[in-house]
């Protein structure tokens, strides 16, 4: 088995927003960054995956188990925008809540970690700061060897240094080839740097799923004078946008080809797809 | 060490931070200063069987202003583990209060030369099984609603019970009232252990369903 995490067809519908047919993986040994606007279906996805709610229909899967076995969450390990301790509890605390559940529970990494990212074992958690309290969460998420590492949405609100030390954390994570990593970010440069894969949920629905490397190369970045253009040529750009200076939009690399001359094509970032396809998304309303 | 026990582990963990010893000892200072001017243990062991009371609560009071149900959904236990280990705490935590009300009533009414250990220990029984009760009442509606929606509905019990026996009294009439509750004493010391045991199985049942139906409710919540 070379998937760490499978999800196949799930669904879940709420008033107004419905996550449909949901499938991708993440390979053992790989970073899968998911992406994708506010109210994409990231979190909903998330929430699915740890039993927070529970899917109309699908199945997810870590480690060939389904996700109904709570024994398998021993082998997760979680990390979320906001913590989940109680304010009140020292760092220490932490250690004496949550060490009695995990079968491989390693009271000596939890100190290592506690000690690497400078965290004080008398500091109640409320005192921390938000990088300090995300560096608290990881170091409970890594102390109990854990092979898939759920993040969402851990660097929002993170120093560009914080972020960068949780970016050589997951890299060093990764280095062993039994494990995985979901790593849900609005923050995008973050992915272009680390990520293999990238999942881009859309609308409830997942748009792509794949090496990073081929989303990349599937778009290019659009820009020149509108009177170039034909209507078909219009139709064929995502998220057309025009204004005083000209226009801009995505648009496939097949689709390219067919465009004048006289517009020019840039590669695109990852922020820059979510921004044309949530654009896009928005046109059709 | 048996899942549901880790997780009443966890819930001391939770309310830990809020069980100073400054506050605890204020408070058995008051409820002894109360028992004492009474000269009647059986007021300061129902005030601190309220205290008790109030601090079941408090694993659903933290959790929802931390969201630590969040935090039960990554570790490896199941929902039932949570709600038998939510119950496993709440009883803890009365018989730890009822044995410190006994020996508090103990200290107390021995200074004072009336100390009777057999009326004492009946009177903290007592007090446990009404104030499990109550809170076999409550905890399905805190499973169902999270604290910050329930805790009004939580307190209807509080009133419920004295509703009922007044509206009981005056259909009755006061001196009916006295009449059934007098036979009602007379059957029960004649039939102590028959009562005892009719009393046991009511009180098991109510803590049944009451487990049951919390167990449901907290299953179908969406965190």
């Amino acid at each position: 088995m070379n998937n760490i995490l499978e999800i196949k067809n799930l669904n879940k519908s709420y008033s107004g927003f419905s996550l449909q047919n949901v499938s991708f993986s993440v390979p053992k040994g790989y970073i899968m960054g998911f992406i994708g606007p506010n109210g994409a279906g990231k979190t909903t996805t998330i929430k699915s995956i740890l039993g927070m709610i529970t899917p109309d229909s699908g199945d997810i899967s870590i480690m060939g188990t389904t996700v109904d076995c709570y024994d398998i969450k021993n082998h997760i390990g979680v990390v979320m925008d906001l913590p989940f301790y109680v304010d009140d509890w020292k760092v220490n605390d932490v250690h004496s809540a949550l060490s009695p559940f995990y079968s491989r529970w390693d009271s000596a990494a939890f100190t290592d970690y506690l000690r690497k990212f400078n965290l004080d074992k008398n500091k109640k958690v409320k005192e921390l700061s938000r990088g300090m309290k995300v560096k608290l969460m990881l170091a409970a998420a890594l102390s109990h060897e854990a092979r898939l590492l759920v993040l969402d949405e851990p660097t929002s609100g993170l120093d560009p240094v914080a972020r960068d030390e949780l970016m050589d954390i997951l890299s060093e994570f990764i280095m062993d080839e039994d494990r995985g990593v979901l790593f849900s970010t609005h923050i995008t440069s973050d992915l272009e740097k680390i990520a293999d894969y990238i999942t881009f949920i859309f609308d409830g629905r997942i748009e792509f799923s794949g090496e990073k490397d081929r989303l990349l190369e599937s778009y290019l970045l659009v820009k020149g004078d509108p009177v170039a253009l034909s209507a078909e040529h219009k139709k064929s750009i995502i998220g057309f946008r025009k204004h005083a200076t000209g226009f801009d939009g995505m648009i496939t690399v097949d689709h390219a080809a067919h465009l004048p001359t006289d517009v020019s094509c840039e590669k695109i970032s990852l922020d820059e797809i979510i921004i044309y396809m949530n654009k896009e998304g928005k046109l059709h309303e | 060490m048996n899942r549901a026990l880790k997780f009443a582990k966890l819930d001391f963990t939770t309310i830990k931070p809020y069980l100073s010893l400054k506050n605890m000892l204020i408070f058995l200072f008051v409820f002894a200063f109360i028992g004492y001017s009474s000269g009647n243990p059986s007021t300061m062991i129902g005030m601190m069987m309220m205290y008790a009371t109030l601090y079941v609560s408090y694993p659903f009071a933290v959790g929802d202003k931390n969201g630590i149900d969040t935090l039960y959904c990554t570790l490896p236990i199941s929902k039932k583990d949570v709600v038998i280990g939510r119950y496993i705490f709440s009883l803890l935590l009365n018989l730890i209060v009822g044995a410190i009300a006994f020996i508090a009533s103990a200290l107390l009414m021995t200074t004072r030369g009336g100390f009777n250990g057999q009326e004492t220990f009946m009177v903290v029984l007592l007090c446990v099984a009404l104030f499990t009760t109550v809170q076999a009442i409550q905890l399905p509606i805190y499973f169902k609603l999270g604290y910050a929606k329930a805790k009004l509905l939580a307190y209807i019990p509080f009133i419920a019970f004295p509703a009922i026996i007044v509206m009981i009294s005056a259909y009755l009439g006061e001196k009916n009232m006295m009449r059934y509750l007098e036979s009602i004493f007379s059957q029960i010391q004649a039939n102590i252990f028959i009562t005892a045991l009719i009393a046991a199985v009511i009180w098991g049942l109510v803590m049944g369903v009451s487990g049951m139906l919390s167990y449901r409710f907290y299953r179908k919540r969406e965190i």
